[in-house]
């Protein structure tokens, strides 16, 4: 069964608000210390999106 | 940050431990100024800065122990270089010291250690805490990125390559704070194969048809492409730009190389005649000595040819004789008895006789003949001696001249070389002006090629995304991927706004923010213009049309000195209006104010421009650290004076280049 395209969703604001803070506060952070690489942050915003998805979902 | 002091123990002609230089951190008097003469220690001060936190020094040697304490080391004995500077960073006390060990090894020998970084800070409640070595570096970047640092520690001689230093943009995105922002927004971007967008769009679950999910493969492909693409693109913007710039700076050489090549043009002329004349001298040469020596044994013979000539006169014996002809001639036309006429002889007697006859005309039996031949042979001597006489001085002429005119010209030759020695050579220049004119069309080709391949990998891309859209089947999975999709592209489309947005104003803000400053030191009609990529050019009004002019050495050093005095204003100004989450429209940045760190700021500034820069440093940097001439200081104190927190002098210790000592001023 396919999906209909056309659906627009509906984005949670302060969730929204709650990432955009977040993800700056977590690149500002790694661009003083280089602790995490490319790669890694990649993946600590994509868990982040998705932790925040489900607690928004909850 | 606030550089509180710095301390020195060995480090270069600075012999033995140093009193520590306390800086001025007044708001008010926020201006530190050393003063020193030539090679008393000014430059050494600002690479102990650099060495201190980075590790780097422009020195010809990376030896960074004092000579005369290096000299009188015994054998396996140790010193010790270091610097220690104490700075405020985020509110927060930071003591770095770098320390370098050297043991003598041998009578000239040293073995140096690898330096030591130590980095304590004060914790709020006052206690040291110790920075663990591994984060030491990152400590010191989060301070004061390295890439940065040739703006805060600079001295007046590097000021002028500011135009052509490659890492122009990125130093000011990263004291803007936007490399932040530039970096997550990179994170995000849906375009990128390896961003977190594209990472959740690869687990759409499209069913288990190979064909749709195929397409997730072909939307990776062109990702990828496209990241390759970009990456070329502003490899060939960057390449255009370094090209760019090279045509304005070979346009300007041979413009103002005109006369040069004028000269240059005249001078491979000179040459071009010389080679010329050379050889024509060298053929009247050859003509000289042939002409010479086949003429002038007639020549000199002429006394004795006339003589000759009225003897054979005075013979009246001309001869009739058949000329050339020999006695043994006939005697051979009588013995085959055929004439050459074909008349036998035998049968003609008549003939005979008449041959017999001609043979009595000829040598031996009579020598008219012969001297008839000799003086028709005279004759033409005489008139070949007569020509000889005016091919000689022709010849002579010729080569006198040609000898005056190769001097003439080597002398010419000899001027406009001494006009030209030592300079450019133009005709060189043009030839790299026209190889430059080349590369620059192709490279334009190549980025109108990239852009527009841009253009159709991102419409293959938007076209793929569509067609996954469509197949991707309804499923909580599915649901949550689309959900974390939606949010990282509405995170991505903030940044890139955010990060487009205060791009924007950091231009227009530094643009103004420079122009105030160049205005303050300059009152001509110049102002000053940055481009895309941050370079800096002097305009001025012609006709109502904006045109580029020449700089002089001391506009250029104001030009650049505005600029980076521009970015430390800006940095100040967004530093005091705070850091942080505003609101969703804003999008934080994160600055701090900085120092101004100058190592002979004035160098090539007249003492209008040394006034009028003097006027302007305490205003826009929160602290302001000068190593000073004391020439130069003369037209500095008057507008400094007021800002003045301390004052110290470099002394050079007997007057040598190998011990000097920093002494407070009262």
């Amino acid at each position: 069964m396919e999906s209909n395209n056309e659906i627009k969703l509906e984005l949670n604001q302060d969730c929204l608000k709650i990432l955009k803070h977040r993800i700056y506060i977590m690149e500002r952070e790694n661009h003083k210390t280089k602790k995490y690489k490319d790669n890694e942050m990649v993946e600590r915003i994509r868990k982040l999106i998705e932790a925040e998805v489900d607690k928004n979902d909850n | 940050m606030i550089i509180k002091s710095i301390a020195l123990n060995n480090f270069r002609q600075y012999k033995g431990a140093q009193p520590p230089i306390l800086f001025s951190t007044d708001k008010e008097q926020n201006v530190t100024v050393i003063l020193g003469v030539n090679t008393s220690g000014k430059t050494t001060l600002i690479q102990a800065f650099v060495w201190c936190l980075y590790e780097k020094v422009n020195f010809k040697t990376r030896d960074v122990l004092n000579i005369e304490v290096a000299k009188s080391m015994d054998l396996f004995s140790a010193q010790e270089v270091f610097v220690e500077i104490v700075l405020i960073h985020e509110d927060r006390e930071f003591t770095i010291r770098r320390t370098q060990k050297s043991t003598k090894s041998d009578a000239d020998k040293f073995k140096t250690e690898k330096s030591v970084l130590k980095i304590q800070f004060k914790e709020d409640n006052g206690e040291q805490q110790a920075v663990p070595s591994y984060e030491c570096d990152n400590t010191i970047n989060k301070i004061l990125p390295e890439a940065l640092s040739d703006y805060f520690f600079f001295d007046g001689e590097r000021i002028s390559d500011i135009n052509n230093r490659g890492d122009v943009v990125a130093a000011v995105r990263g004291l803007m704070g936007l490399d932040v922002v530039g970096e997550a927004k990179d994170r995000l971007d849906p375009n990128k194969a390896s961003s977190v967008t594209a990472k959740f769009s690869k687990e759409l679950d499209v069913g288990s048809d190979q064909k749709n999910n195929k397409l997730k493969n072909d939307l990776t492909d062109a990702q990828t492409r496209l990241d390759a693409l970009n990456t070329r693109r502003k490899d060939a913007k960057d390449d255009i730009e370094y090209y760019e710039r090279r045509k304005e700076e070979l346009s300007a050489k041979i413009l103002a190389n005109k006369d040069e090549k004028h000269n240059q043009d005249k001078k491979l002329s000179l040459e071009k005649d010389i080679v010329q004349i050379t050889k024509n001298i060298e053929n009247d040469e050859t003509r000289i000595v042939k002409d010479f020596s086949t003429g002038t044994m007639k020549f000199f013979a002429t006394p004795l040819i006339y003589r000759a000539m009225k003897v054979i006169d005075e013979a009246k014996d001309n001869g009739e004789g058949i000329p050339e002809m020999r006695s043994a001639a006939i005697d051979f036309i009588l013995d085959r008895q055929k004439c050459i006429c074909g008349c036998d002889l035998i049968k003609n007697e008549g003939a005979r006789e008449n041959i017999l006859f001609e043979q009595k005309l000829l040598p031996p039996q009579h020598l008219g003949t012969v001297l008839r031949t000799l003086k028709e042979t005279f004759k033409r001597y005489l008139t070949e001696t007569l020509s000889f006489c005016e091919t000689v001085k022709d010849n002579h002429t010729d080569y006198r001249n040609n000898r005056n005119f190769l001097d003439a010209k080597t002398d010419e030759l000899k001027n406009v070389s001494a006009k030209i020695q030592g300079n450019i050579d133009v005709a060189k220049i043009e030839q790299d002006y026209q190889k430059n004119e080349k590369t620059l069309k192709d490279k334009r080709d190549l980025l109108l090629k990239i852009t527009s391949d841009i253009g159709a990998t991102e419409k293959e891309i938007a076209e793929i995304e569509k067609t996954i859209e469509r197949l991707t089947i309804v499923s909580d999975k599915n649901e949550r991927l689309r959900k974390c999709i939606a949010y990282a592209k509405a995170v991505y489309e903030w940044l890139k706004v955010g990060y487009d947005k205060q791009e924007k104003e950091v231009k227009e803000r530094l643009l103004e923010s420079v122009n105030n400053i160049f205005e303050k030191m300059y009152h001509g009609k110049r102002h000053v213009t940055i481009s895309d990529r941050y370079q800096i050019v002097l305009m001025t009004l012609l006709n109502n049309d904006e045109v580029k002019t020449d700089e002089s050495k001391g506009l250029e050093a104001v030009k650049n000195f505005s600029f980076i005095s521009g970015l430390v204003d800006l940095a100040r100004q967004k530093a005091h209006k705070g850091n942080g989450v505003t609101d969703d429209e804003d999008i934080p940045v994160n600055t701090e104010a900085y120092p101004l760190v100058m190592d002979a700021p004035f160098s090539n500034a007249d003492e209008i421009h040394i006034n009028n820069i003097s006027k302007i440093i305490p205003e826009i940097a929160e602290q302001v650290i000068l190593m000073v001439m004391q020439k130069d200081w003369e037209f500095a104190r008057p507008a400094l004076e007021d800002k003045i927190g301390c004052s110290y002098s470099i002394e050079k210790i007997n007057n040598s280049d190998t011990n000097s000592v920093i002494r407070r001023n009262a």
